[in-house]
């Protein structure tokens, strides 16, 4: 440590420690591609060059960051389903979709799995947050009139957003497969079933079958854990892309 | 240019210090005529204020002066309007994830998710009820026709709601809240109308049901009624499907009471209070189409939200009306 910098003779613990510091600013070069951003140029390279930042432009409006303009709602519902994503496929760990383990499943993630219980705590309270977020959300951009042109078809992506946020919970709340659960779906189902023309054949769709069993519940699974959140997914990047491309309606 | 120095300053101090540029604003008089040669001194100055203030690194401008509206010289775009997304929102989006995952830890730490007993298809629960999201539509079933309430309605609303733009496009601004004081005032007005008869027309059906004066005004005769149900066969559908005698399709008979307490009578109630809600705002605001949008929607939102916690806290056993069912163990 005594040792000075211009010292021909170098501590090979400095030594040691400079080659790391060198070998981590590479690595970390090779990740990012610019120093940390603290100039006009690298703050912009901060979001342009970064696949998950890059969804937003590079500056803004000082006036559109006013939170009580969005109440950061659109964020949040995006917030929502990642939690709700990240938590739902470590759930799929332990649960298999059949009516004989389904509840027992769920009963050994409350009592045996390591921070099962506050795994399902997560999913089930993010699951009635999202809902409650993505409705305030549209609520939202309707007061604020955001959805004038060029933001019409967005506004109308949201719509999707908003049905496909109802569907996922629902096709959620069978899963565990107690007594709540069933009889929620039972209820839901039937209201199907009341379609003028084609109810019985919409619940049937719904629930191959006449009532909740075996196939409900598969149909509810697939449609949960996969068919709804991919079409969540590409609609959010659609949705997304268009408040970039259509431009943010605050602070003008 | 009248202000005084001091009027100066005063503005001056209006702006925040940050959005003000420099520790030391320069005072106002105009910009000098640069010099011929300035590039060194030019990229000196760069250089200078770069490290002045962080904020300045956001940008390759500052601020030189604030003047006055009708002054000669107006910068159309006030240059500290603009900031990098890179620390500026994302801070904020960071800042609010992370509340957002504390209070979700908290809550799911505390509180835990329901689970009764292994679904039993022989024993049905008093009551049954659906998801609290769409406990607004069960609430509705109890005052309509099932297919009314479940589904047309809320395709209608959905439609209604996806259309909007493309019918607003009167003139008048986006991005303020309520769009104008008169818009402000037309919500709270939607808000309190809506309210108001929905607890009317909710009391009214549990103290007089609709269907009971129906049935009473229109006794049951045989093959009295309305054809109303048609049967339409789907491939793949209800495989016990089976056509009349008469044809393809299955027809049926729905008596003129049930026509009358399910259809007829809630279609009326919704589009008149809808028609006249859309005259008092419009008589008493001097509304425009945006405030008729505005005072539209916010029926929707307020029905949606009364119905949901009647439904949720005020429907007991066999869904009958139950001032004190919120106060039992319901779980979520
Ligand atoms: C999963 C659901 C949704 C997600 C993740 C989402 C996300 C977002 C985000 C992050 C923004 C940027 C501005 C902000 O935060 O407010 C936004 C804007 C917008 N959203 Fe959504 N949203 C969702 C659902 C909806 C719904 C239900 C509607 C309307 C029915 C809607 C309509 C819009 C419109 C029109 C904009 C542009 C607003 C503007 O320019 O001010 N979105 N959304």
């Amino acid at each position: 440590m005594a040792t000075k910098k211009s010292s021909p003779r170098r501590n090979p613990l400095d030594q040691v420690m400079q080659a790391s510091a060198a070998f981590g600013s590479r690595v970390y070069k090779s990740v990012f591609r610019h120093s940390w951003p603290d100039s006009a140029r690298t703050r912009s390279l901060a979001t342009m060059s970064n696949v998950f930042l890059h969804l937003h432009p590079t500056t803004i409006r000082r006036a559109s960051l006013k939170v009580t303009y969005t109440f950061c709602l659109g964020g949040l519902s995006f917030f929502f389903f990642l939690v709700l994503t990240v938590s739902g496929v470590l759930l799929m760990f332990y649960y298999v979709p059949s009516v004989t383990q389904a509840y027992q499943d769920i009963k050994d993630l409350q009592t045996v799995v390591f921070a099962g219980q506050f795994l399902r705590n997560m999913h089930r309270w993010g699951a009635h947050a999202m809902v409650i977020v993505v409705f305030l959300h549209m609520c939202r951009v309707f007061y604020t009139r955001a959805y004038r042109p060029p933001r019409e078809f967005n506004w109308v992506v949201g719509v999707l957003l908003l049905v496909l946020t109802f569907l996922l919970s629902f096709s959620g709340y069978l899963l565990p497969w107690d007594q709540l659960s069933f009889w929620a779906v039972t209820v839901g189902t039937n209201i199907a079933k009341a379609t003028p023309f084609v109810g019985p054949e919409a619940q049937f769709l719904l629930i191959g079958g006449y009532e909740i069993g075996q196939n409900a519940l598969i149909r509810f699974y697939t449609l949960h854990v996969i068919a709804l959140p991919l079409a969540a997914a590409v609609l959010i990047a659609v949705h997304f892309w268009r408040v970039r491309k259509d431009g943010f309606s605050g602070g003008l | 240019m009248a202000d005084t120095s001091q009027e100066r300053q005063a503005k001056q101090d209006q702006i925040p210090a940050q959005a003000q540029g420099q520790p030391t604003p320069a005072p106002i008089p105009a910009p000098a005529p640069a010099p011929a040669d300035t590039t060194n001194r030019r990229a000196e100055a760069r250089r200078r204020h770069d490290a002045s203030n962080p904020l300045d690194k956001a940008r390759p401008h500052r601020l030189l002066a604030v003047v006055k509206k009708e002054a000669s010289f107006i910068p159309t775009k006030e240059p500290s309007t603009i900031v990098h997304v890179w620390p500026h929102l994302l801070m904020i989006e960071f800042l609010c994830a992370i509340v957002f995952t504390v209070t979700l830890f908290i809550t799911s730490a505390f509180i835990n998710a329901p689970l009764e007993d292994l679904a039993n298809p022989e024993k049905t629960p008093n009551p049954s009820k659906a998801p609290w999201y769409f406990l607004n539509l069960q609430e509705l079933l109890l005052h309509m026709d099932g297919g009314l309430a479940g589904v047309i309605v809320p395709t209608v609303v959905l439609l209604m709601i996806a259309l909007v733009p493309y019918f607003d496009l009167g003139p008048g601004q986006m991005g303020r809240w309520f769009t104008s004081e008169r818009g402000k005032a037309v919500v709270i007005f939607s808000s309190i109308y809506t309210s108001f008869w929905l607890f009317f027309l909710i009391a009214l059906d549990v103290f007089f049901p609709v269907k009971t004066m129906m049935k009473s005004l229109f006794p049951d005769e045989q093959g009295r009624g309305l054809l109303t149900q048609i049967k339409i066969p789907i491939p793949g559908g209800d495989p016990t499907y089976e056509p009349t005698p008469a044809g393809m399709l299955n027809v049926s008979i729905t008596p003129v009471d049930i026509i009358m307490s399910n259809w007829i009578i809630p279609i009326s109630v919704i589009i008149v209070l809808s028609g006249l809600l859309v005259v008092l705002v419009k008589k008493r605001f001097g509304a425009d189409r945006r405030d008729i949008f505005q005072a539209l929607f916010t029926g929707f939102v307020v029905s949606f939200a009364i119905t949901t916690v009647v439904g949720t806290a005020l429907r007991g056993y066999g869904q009958e009306f139950d001032w004190l069912w919120w106060a039992f163990k319901r779980p979520l």
